[in-house]
């Protein structure tokens, strides 16, 4: 949390990955410390373009035989479950013809129909922000954006769908999308501090900027009734962030000055895509362990992404390979990447079940979704979408298991069983029910 | 050659998909000309944040800040090919906190700049020396100084003595005068009229009205450096000359002539013209690397700033029969006589396409990492030179596609797009413009053969009967026609305004165009005309 000395650590960078020191009970935030029951968090994983659908398929209903592409889970097998056909409505094409990689995105967490235009942007609310809404006041960071990808350098992201479809997830309401952070050093700055940091220094730089978070306050009221309707939409985005921040400074100033602190080493700015992803990921492990947040999203590559060069041995465009036609090579190259994509979730869930969160483990307190914005990458649908749900819940979700949903199930059955957990109510967008399979 | 209204793109009619899109494109209508009967409507602009480029660029010029600190703001979501339309541009805490954390780190920077700086130069930002830590008459030249250079006008007394308490409030924390500058800094830097190119509401009882002087400064800065106004234009807007046409046109002409306007190269062509498809693009041949993307993107600038720097007709962005190598672009075309890292205008060699469409810029991006795109490289023509882009594939398209033999020649593959009429509409445009340019493969270098083997045919036949014999003719034709003059003058308009065209921006479109026509549409004259234009000076009242 070295903000306000940003230049050093552009400079001298960090020390290495980003490492959670031994958690000391004077390290947790009071909010964290031993409850009655721990509190749960929710963490949603977005993989771009599907899956290769042979080698993802799993054997039938029951006890969980891994498919090819899920082998790396093997040795987090009893914290996991696959669910089957599973189907996000919002994401198909209607009568809006293609788009499907933005539309799959953007409705990958809200299942609304999101409104086809480069410019008039309207989605709808997504799941991690209901559940956001009903920890609000409880943690220092309300909700937590992350991914990988800094936004594609063209401007027409997908079929006359504007990027903001395709690089966000995660929606306050219809016409706000959150983005989200790119950079694991930048994440790393929201909530840790560095072991020869002083916490009551820290503390004291909060209140600095609380200051200027006043002022700014102060500013927006004045200029607001001297704006337009649509520039008051614009203005109401930049107040509700502040709002936002000032909450969150007072909660990590009493944190500080009470003597609880995360403290981890700072990650390597920079590195190949395995390294920011292993360095985002221990940011997120790193931000539920100390209970800084308790709802996260990350996307890995942004809706419909076309990157290569990341998975060993393939050089060919992820979006490109999705649509393998058939072709012999093509599926075996997709099929690398879909593996190289579970490779890293395995890691997360083997970075959760190791981590003491002072109640426990966290993979006891923690309910993660893993999905695509799309079911088989080469035929952009929405149905039979390859969904993971790692963690236990505090005891509400066995793990091993393979749950099959009667086929076009909404996944928004499965979202309402989320909400739900957190008295957040039992139906989300379309939802038809909940997916008591999951807790049962 | 003059510009006419109503004309119907003679490729885009065939695309019939794309014509009275609800979106409200300026797809042409045979109603046009009624409109532009009263005075046009110059339509109205939703507040803009800064894009993470302007403000870099914005930190860069009030400060001298020399971090880039792009990677600590969340990508801006990209619309209409730009990256600074208003309409999309959000703000979320993850924004806030970069501006709040930069504004703190940025002021420190600048401060030790100050003190270390050669005697007898100015100071960016530490305009007096307090002369004890309570010193409110020092602070206030420095950060009343500093925040109306941020907030690109006076401060309102409110706000003077809003900055004010920063001081008092920074003393009672502890704090000493420099931390309580960096609070005063770090408050107008996270400020929304800094953050947000703010246009107030007049109250005026008009429907339109004039752009205030100080936001007049504003969209010009932003336009043609993608910076803050600097303190002459600041001062001809507080003088009031600014709104006067003749300097607000010499006001564009000297930021034209400034160094910072290499952002209308690096931001606004470079969005145009498809570097951003560039640099996204991923081939997997062994001779690409960094420095052959960069050489490619070095190509395609220095055709756009040749063309800003001598008014070059716009439509010769198509046409140009010279361009600008360096060595290592030299050695990729096969040009000898070329060295070193400086691009040199050559003469274009026989056989290479004039202009961007001849550029490995161009021909790399819209290609798959392996092999050519036909359809991209017919597509991109459709959308960034005649501004007529293909309506959206249908969604059942994979039950469409037929059979598809992979070795058999692209132009046979693709001729499957013509059986069903649904993408035939489109395809039959966009799939013959890309053929004729399968001469040129994946990198842009020339070949006879295709990725297996088959002999390229590159003659393109549209659908109203044209037909050229290869892609020389044919970027020759369109370099002719008037909607590709049209065109640019559309995507001019959009970086400039941050907003979608609409139909009703048709008549100011056009006359822009009109004024610019002694000099055949010249991409500086075009600039110019556009800062002076009624959309660009003028606004709705009632949204």
């Amino acid at each position: 949390m070295r903000r306000w000395q940003l230049s050093r650590r552009t400079f001298l960078r960090g020390t290495g990955t980003v490492l959670a020191l031994p958690l000391l009970d004077a390290m947790i935030p009071t909010a964290a410390k031993a409850q009655a029951t721990p509190p749960l968090r929710f963490l949603y994983y977005y993989v771009p373009c599907g899956k290769r659908v042979d080698t993802w398929s799993v054997g039938p209903l029951g006890s969980l035989n891994l498919s090819l592409t899920l082998q790396p889970l093997a040795a987090v097998r009893s914290h996991i479950n696959v669910i089957s056909n599973l189907w996000n409505y919002g994401a198909t094409a209607q009568a809006d013809g293609a788009g499907d990689h933005a539309r799959g995105t953007a409705a990958f967490l809200t299942c609304a129909h999101p409104n086809k235009s480069d410019t008039d942007i309207r989605n709808g609310v997504s799941v991690d922000q209901i559940i956001a809404a009903r920890y609000a006041g409880q943690t220092q960071i309300r909700s937590l954006q992350l991914g990988l990808e800094s936004g594609g350098n063209s401007g027409n992201c997908d079929s006359g769908y504007g990027c903001a479809y395709s690089n966000n997830v995660s929606w306050a309401d219809a016409t706000t999308p959150l983005s989200k952070i790119t950079d694991p050093l930048a994440a790393f700055n929201q909530f840790v501090l560095e072991p020869d940091e002083s916490a009551l220094a820290a503390a004291h730089a909060l209140g600095r900027r609380q200051r200027v978070v006043d002022l700014v306050r102060a500013d927006a009221k004045r200029l607001e009734t001297r704006l337009g309707v649509r520039d008051k939409q614009k203005l109401d985005q930049y107040m509700t962030s502040v709002d936002e921040l000032d909450t969150r400074l007072t909660s990590q100033r009493s944190d500080l000055e009470g003597g609880a602190v995360c403290q981890g080493t700072a990650p390597v700015a920079g590195g190949d895509t395995l390294v920011r992803v292993r360095n985002m990921i221990d940011v997120m492990v790193l931000a539920m362990q100390c209970d800084v947040t308790r709802v996260i999203t990350y996307m890995r590559g942004n809706g419909g992404s076309g990157r290569s060069g990341f998975a060993p041995g393939v050089a060919e465009g992820h979006h490109d390979l999705s649509h393998h036609e058939g072709n012999t090579y093509k599926l075996d190259q997709y099929a690398k990447v879909n593996t190289w994509d579970v490779q890293q979730f395995a890691y997360l869930v083997q970075r959760m079940a190791e981590t003491d969160d002072g109640n426990g483990k966290l993979i006891d307190h923690v309910l993660a979704f893993y999905s695509s914005e799309i079911g088989d990458g080469n035929a952009h649908n929405h149905d039979r979408l390859p969904v993971i749900v790692a963690g236990h819940a505090n005891g509400q979700v066995t793990g091993g298991r393979h749950i099959v949903a009667p086929d076009r199930t909404p996944i928004a059955n499965l979202f309402a069983t989320m909400t739900n957990m957190v008295g957040g109510g039992n139906r989300f967008a379309d939802s038809t029910g909940l997916l008591s399979a999951l807790t049962s | 050659m003059r510009l006419t209204l109503a004309v119907v793109c003679a490729f885009a009619f065939a695309c019939s998909g794309t014509i009275g899109d609800p979106a409200g494109d300026i797809s042409p209508s045979s109603n046009d000309a009624a409109l532009c009967n009263g005075p046009a409507d110059p339509g109205r602009v939703t507040m803009r944040r800064l894009s993470r480029i302007e403000y870099r660029n914005t930190l860069r010029d009030l400060l001298g800040d020399d971090v880039d600190r792009i990677a600590t703001l969340p990508a801006d979501d990209r619309a209409l090919g730009f990256d600074a339309i208003g309409d999309v541009l959000s703000t979320s805490i993850n924004h806030l906190t970069a501006y709040v954390d930069n504004g703190f780190d940025a002021a420190l920077r600048a401060m030790a700049r100050d003190r270390a700086r050669p005697a007898g130069t100015a100071a960016r930002l530490l305009t007096c020396t307090p002369q004890n830590q309570d010193d409110i008459t020092c602070f206030r030249t420095i950060v009343h100084g500093f925040a109306k250079r941020a907030f690109r006008r006076p401060l309102t007394d409110i706000e003077k003595t809003s900055l004010d308490s920063a001081l008092t409030d920074t003393r009672a924390d502890g704090d000493d005068f420099d931390m309580a500058v960096q609070v005063g800094v770090a408050t107008a830097l996270s400020s929304p009229s800094f953050i947000f190119r703010v246009e107030a509401q007049s109250g005026a009882a008009e429907a339109v009205e004039a752009i205030g002087p100080f936001e007049l400064a504003t969209r010009l800065s932003y336009f043609i450096w993608s910076s803050t106004p600097d303190d002459a234009l600041l001062a001809a807007a507080e003088n009031g000359s600014l709104k006067t046409p003749t300097v607000l046109a010499a006001e564009a002409q000297r930021l034209l002539a400034d160094p910072r306007a290499q952002s209308l190269v690096d931001h606004f062509a470079a969005q145009w013209l498809g570097l951003g498809l560039l640099a996204d693009a991923e081939p997997t041949a062994a001779e690409f690397d960094e420095e052959l993307r960069a050489a490619m993107a070095g190509e395609t600038k220095a055709l756009f700033k040749y063309a800003l720097e001598h008014n070059v007709p716009v439509a010769e962005l198509f046409s140009a029969a010279y361009t600008f190598v360096n060595g290592r672009l030299a050695e990729h075309y096969g040009l000898a006589d070329v060295s070193g890292d400086q691009f040199q205008r050559v003469a274009l060699p026989p056989g290479r396409v004039p202009g961007v469409l001849g550029h490995a810029s161009y021909l790399t991006g819209t290609s798959h990492p392996d092999k050519t795109s036909p359809v991209k490289r017919g597509k991109f023509v459709l959308d960034e030179v005649l501004c007529a882009p293909p309506a959206a594939p249908p969604a059942d398209i994979d039950e469409k596609a037929g059979e598809v033999d992979p070795n058999a020649p692209k132009r046979a593959q693709l001729a499957q797009h013509r059986i069903d009429p649904t993408c035939a509409s489109c395809h039959m445009v966009m799939d013959p413009i890309g053929l004729a340019f399968e001469g040129f493969d994946n990198l842009g270098k020339p070949r006879s053969k295709d990725e297996k083997g088959n002999v390229v045919d590159v003659v393109a036949e549209l659908p109203e009967g044209e037909r050229y014999a290869g892609p020389v003719p044919l970027a020759e034709a369109l370099a002719r026609k008037p909607e590709t003059v049209a065109c640019a003058v559309e995507k001019i308009a959009t970086f400039a305004l941050g907003r979608a065209m609409k139909r009703t921006d048709r008549c100011s479109l056009n006359a822009i165009a009109e004024q610019t026509s002694a000099s055949a549409y010249g991409v500086t004259d075009l600039v110019v005309a556009m800062a002076t234009s009624r959309p660009f000076t003028s606004r709705q009242t009632n949204q």
